[in-house]
């Protein structure tokens, strides 16, 4: 049914109406001459009925013949609606033109979205990408995506997996990082020792597998062993196992940190504000300011325009260039004190860090004026785990 | 002729419309005069020998 209306829209049809003394007979002969003819209605001795256009002569003709008149009410179709728009040819040029345009704009990528975990920046990746092809307004046609994900993927160590999805004008990279590789875990199999990793005084031992050689109080030396591998049963056997423990000791560091007097102040200078908008892959600059050759910061953002959720491809982005001076000056003490309190703190915080479970026991700290700058000296009492594991060889142990 | 409920009419070997008002179609069937009578009569079709009628209630004459 719906192709025959079509049919009907394409060629054009009529709404007509016949009056006369004796419409019965136009319809008859019309008729019998084959003309097709429907949805027939009798309004006041007229008849109104739907006719091809195609057969409109035909029925001027019949009406003609039988002395009745015949009256276009309505045209519909197609051939109608070119004829009522024949005068307006830049209407149809536009529609023809936005018709050309659509197609032509379907063949490219105008929206990149970038998926890149917390570790990988997205900037970054979208430099890469660009150099190897995949920007907005590339044909999506022309592109390779496997030898690009496989360029990628062996050049950069931090991508372990990535793709790239491109479904119509939109284009989807997705990143997964590269996990670091396990520890391996000790085995049933493998035996250790653990030893002690620097000088002190024992204060806590905790064990869970193994025999403590060391108890609370005793002086310990970097190597020592602290708790052994080796377990003696009462009933006289003995047996080696992977000893796992935790051994407390107060250790001592010492650190010196030294400023100049003279040194360079650094102050911020004026900031340059450059603005680019991107329409459909080409940049246009929004501001004359170009780059600094000066030292500088810069921070870069992009504002991609959406409409109902969607990214259009339209962008701005936007770059802050902070200038930054150096200027000549002299450290007074508290300036000085301020600076390497600091800096220790940082000492501080990487010490600890980098020591399991430690924690600080005791600090002593001076300030000194040698006349060219200010060295602090620190003096620290920790408390932390000295225990790092050897493994027992046993194959040289089998082979004895 | 094939009457559907009391709403549709198709009729075959129709020679030629005597007759046509929004109430009653009279159609010659070459021995016979064939009436249909209803309200707001549609010929929704017409052939070269058949007819599609439709109206609010029909009712045929022989």
């Amino acid at each position: 049914m719906f192709v025959v209306r079509l049919l009907k829209w394409l060629t054009g049809y009529l709404k007509i109406v016949i009056s006369g003394r004796f419409p019965e007979r136009f319809v008859n002969l019309a008729a019998r001459k084959g003309l097709n003819l429907w949805n027939m209605v009798n309004e006041n001795n007229d008849i109104i009925v739907f006719a091809k256009r195609s057969d409109l002569n035909e029925l001027y003709g019949i009406a003609e013949k039988t002395g009745n008149t015949l009256h276009i009410l309505r045209e519909y179709g197609l051939p109608e609606l070119l004829g009522r728009y024949k005068c307006r040819c830049g209407l149809l040029a536009g529609l023809a033109l936005s018709a050309g345009l659509y197609f032509f704009m379907s063949g490219f990528v105008w929206n990149i979205t970038v998926k890149v975990p917390d570790s990988i920046n997205e900037y970054e990746i979208r430099a890469v990408l660009r150099d190897c092809g995949v920007y907005e307004g590339m044909r999506s046609s022309s592109v390779n995506t496997d030898a690009i994900v496989d360029h990628i993927c062996s050049t950069d160590s931090r991508i372990s997996w990535m793709t790239i999805n491109i479904s119509g004008t939109d284009a989807e990279v997705c990143i997964s990082p590269r996990l670091p590789k396990p520890e391996k875990a000790l085995n049933d199999t493998q035996f250790s020792n653990i030893k002690s990793i620097a000088d002190g005084t024992v204060t806590r031992v905790n064990v869970y597998k193994g025999t403590a050689n060391v108890s609370p109080g005793d002086g310990i030396r970097k190597n020592q062993l602290l708790v052994s591998g080796l377990v003696e049963y009462n009933n006289g056997k003995t047996i080696l196992t992977d000893a796992q423990a935790r051994v407390f000791a107060k250790t001592h560091r010492s650190v010196s940190i030294t400023i100049p007097k003279k040194t360079e102040k650094i102050k911020a200078s004026d900031m340059t504000i450059k603005r680019d908008i991107t329409i459909f892959g080409l940049t246009l600059p929004l501001s004359l300011s170009s780059g600094r050759n000066d030292s500088f910061t810069k921070q870069a953002s992009r504002k991609d325009l959406t409409i109902l959720e969607h990214r259009i491809p339209i962008s701005i982005s936007e770059e802050m260039w902070q200038g930054y001076k150096k200027e000549p000056a002299v450290l007074s003490r508290p300036q000085a004190e301020a600076i390497l309190k600091n800096r220790l703190s940082l000492y501080e915080f990487f010490m600890l860090a980098s020591a399991d479970r430690a924690r600080i026991m005791e600090r002593r700290c001076t300030v000194a004026d040698d006349g060219e700058g200010f060295t602090l000296k620190a003096e620290y009492d920790i408390e932390e785990n000295v225990c790092t594991k050897t493994i027992v060889n046993t194959e040289i142990n089998a082979a004895e | 002729m094939d009457i559907s409920g009391n709403r549709e009419a198709v009729f075959e070997g129709n020679k030629g419309i005597l007759e046509y008002n929004d109430s009653a179609i009279k159609i010659n069937a070459g021995k016979y005069i064939v009436a249909f009578s209803g309200r707001n009569l549609r010929i929704r079709r017409l052939l070269l020998s058949a007819l599609v009628l439709n109206s609010g209630v029909i009712r045929c004459l022989l």
